[in-house]
């Protein structure tokens, strides 16, 4: 019950500034706009319908998404830690008996709810990834899952070197540079040589491409189980990495293992 | 002594830091060489704390009471020496069990959501301790009522004034009914009716409830009003421990009384020096009565005898290593 109630102050902060979620999403909306005018320009430059077996109509979609996603995987758990640091008050959070990464999960959930509801309406009511059988639906909805969970790890992981740098602002264009390139936020990863498709196999190509391509239903039965593997194989490798790191900062006990 | 609830046996504890050098050219040499430095926080320290006791304390800015507390709480490790909390030999562990026993309050850290109400706050804070809901309803209404900040609840933290803010984060501290209450500087930067408000309410749960609380200030009047026993600390170590008046009587140097009267008194008495219009120093040591008429004293005090002249001069005594 305290995670619930961990999630709904996260969630209500989140909805506290109205102001700045509608500026948020104004702003993504903005650059949607942009890449989607820069897309449709070159398949009409281009003189071809498609490109890597996606058409105009369907990049404008994808480019939407895909920048939805990008605000529902942020890296915010780095910078909330850094704070913690920082100000001292990681003191505080660390008495308390509950464990710190799970309560930070349940924050990161609350903090992207009002994204995850605009991407879960998409999936529900858009897609068709339900029309494609109750197997195929269910399976989706465990990528979506740990695809999530996973990125969640893997931040968290990076966030331990919160202890060690005094700064963590300069990792936030990386991260988002990072998600700009590697997770398709800029284009599909699809266009890439065949030797690059391995790419897409990388956490966050899982957050941004892939799960673009399953709310378009363009994830074959086959991709989606292996995207299923290297989201179980990340997530492994980022809880290794997160008990590996804690074990060397001062957050022992509950905080980390309770 | 009845068995004590917290035992602090030798324990030592040293910083890491990091000197920096000034200048661009310091800054430089720091990038390749920095100079690492062992600062000692706490120096062999040894305290014993009985269940229902308000121990206070003492010591200048990084003198090594905020240290203690950490390590007692568990935030920091005890690196030599022992202690032990409760039944918790091992604090720094932080096990479930041993962190719902304890109710901490640090200076300048906040257990508060700054965007939403406090209630919210201690909702959450409820679901983390288990407090079942009903005695959760009822204590809540008892703590908010007795810190005057009962209409304050629904308001978002950040439109708070510093002393409502204060105040929430003692119930925070105190939500779980814990056996032992830690405070660091509780009533810093917080209006003397606030202060007032704070010492009556914790004397009471002392009273009522035999919690143990340990208390840090830099406020004598945070010791004076709560603390049965002080302990006092210098660069690190323990340099007295006894009851506050045991303190005022160990340091106080002479045995001269300043005295002040409602008027000028007409004739001096013997032993009675002036100093201003209405003060006198009385020699204490050569007389068995004071030598004034009581219905003109305004106040007596013994000179170099309160607790703030008593640290001053002890905090700025340097330790032999």
């Amino acid at each position: 019950m305290s995670y619930w109630q961990t999630f709904q102050n996260a969630l209500t902060t989140t909805l506290t500034y109205r102001g700045n979620l509608v500026l948020r999403l104004l702003t993504v909306s903005v650059e949607i706009a942009v890449a989607s005018f820069m897309w449709l320009a070159v398949y009409r430059f281009s003189g071809q319908d498609n490109v890597a077996g996606i058409g105009s109509s369907q990049m404008v979609v994808y480019l939407a998404v895909v920048n939805v996603l990008a605000l529902i995987f942020s890296a915010s758990p780095i910078f909330t830690l850094s704070a913690l640091i920082r100000n001292g008050n990681l003191s505080v959070m660390l008495l308390r008996p509950i464990n710190y990464f799970r309560q930070s999960f349940w924050t990161y959930v609350g903090q992207a709810t009002p994204y995850l509801i605009i991407y879960g309406l998409a999936i529900a009511f858009i897609s068709p990834v339900f029309r494609r059988g109750w197997g195929y639906g269910l399976a989706s909805l465990g990528l979506i899952i740990l695809t999530y969970v996973m990125f969640f790890s893997l931040i968290s992981g990076v966030s331990l070197i919160s202890f060690w740098l005094v700064q963590v602002w300069p990792l936030r264009p990386v991260l988002n540079a990072l998600f700009l390139l590697l997770g398709g936020q800029a284009f599909p990863l699809q266009i890439l040589p065949s030797a690059w498709r391995w790419v897409a196999l990388n956490p966050f190509a899982l957050a941004g491409n892939q799960l673009t391509l399953l709310l378009l239903g363009k994830l074959s039965v086959h991709q989606l189980t292996i995207d299923l593997a290297m989201a179980a194989g990340w997530l492994v490798l980022a809880i290794v990495v997160v008990k590996v790191a804690a074990a060397f900062v001062p957050m022992r006990g509950s905080a980390v293992n309770g | 002594m009845t068995e004590p609830i917290i035992t602090i046996d030798h324990v030592s504890f040293d910083y890491v830091t990091y000197t920096k050098q000034s200048g661009l050219s310091g800054s430089w040499h720091d990038l390749f060489h920095r100079q690492k430095q062992r600062v000692p926080a706490v120096q062999n320290v040894s305290l014993q704390v009985a269940p229902g006791e308000i121990l206070g304390l003492l010591g200048a800015n990084g003198a090594g009471k905020t240290t203690l507390i950490k390590l007692m709480t568990g935030i920091l490790p005890v690196r030599a020496g022992s202690l032990q909390l409760l039944d918790d030999q091992h604090p720094f562990q932080k096990r479930p069990a041993f962190l719902r026993r304890i109710g901490v309050m640090l200076s300048q850290k906040s257990q508060l959501a700054w965007d939403l109400p406090p209630l919210d706050t201690l909702v959450l804070l409820r679901e983390i301790y288990q407090v079942p809901h009903d005695r959760f309803t009822d204590w809540l209404a008892f703590l908010t009522d007795q810190l005057a900040v009962t209409a304050q609840l629904k308001v978002p933290v950040r439109k708070l004034s510093l002393g409502q803010r204060i105040k929430f984060e003692l119930i925070c501290a105190l939500i779980h009914t814990p056996e032992i209450l830690f405070l660091d500087e509780p009533t810093i930067g917080i209006d003397v009716s606030s202060q007032a408000n704070i010492y009556r309410f914790l004397q009471q749960l002392n009273r009522d409830t035999q919690m143990t609380i340990i208390l840090t200030s830099h406020n004598t009047k945070d010791i004076e009003a709560l603390a049965q026993r002080v302990a006092v600390i210098n660069h690190g170590r323990k340099i007295f421990e006894g009851t506050p008046n045991g303190l005022i009587a160990q340091y106080a140097s002479a045995a001269t009384l300043e005295v002040v009267t409602d008027a000028p008194l007409t004739t001096l008495p013997a032993h009675v020096t002036q100093v201003a219009d209405s003060q006198y120093l009385v020699d204490a040591a050569a007389l068995t009565t004071l030598p004034i008429d009581p219905q003109h004293i305004l106040s007596v005090h013994r000179r170099n005898g309160n607790l703030d002249d008593i640290l001053t001069r002890l905090f700025s005594q340097e330790v032999a290593p």
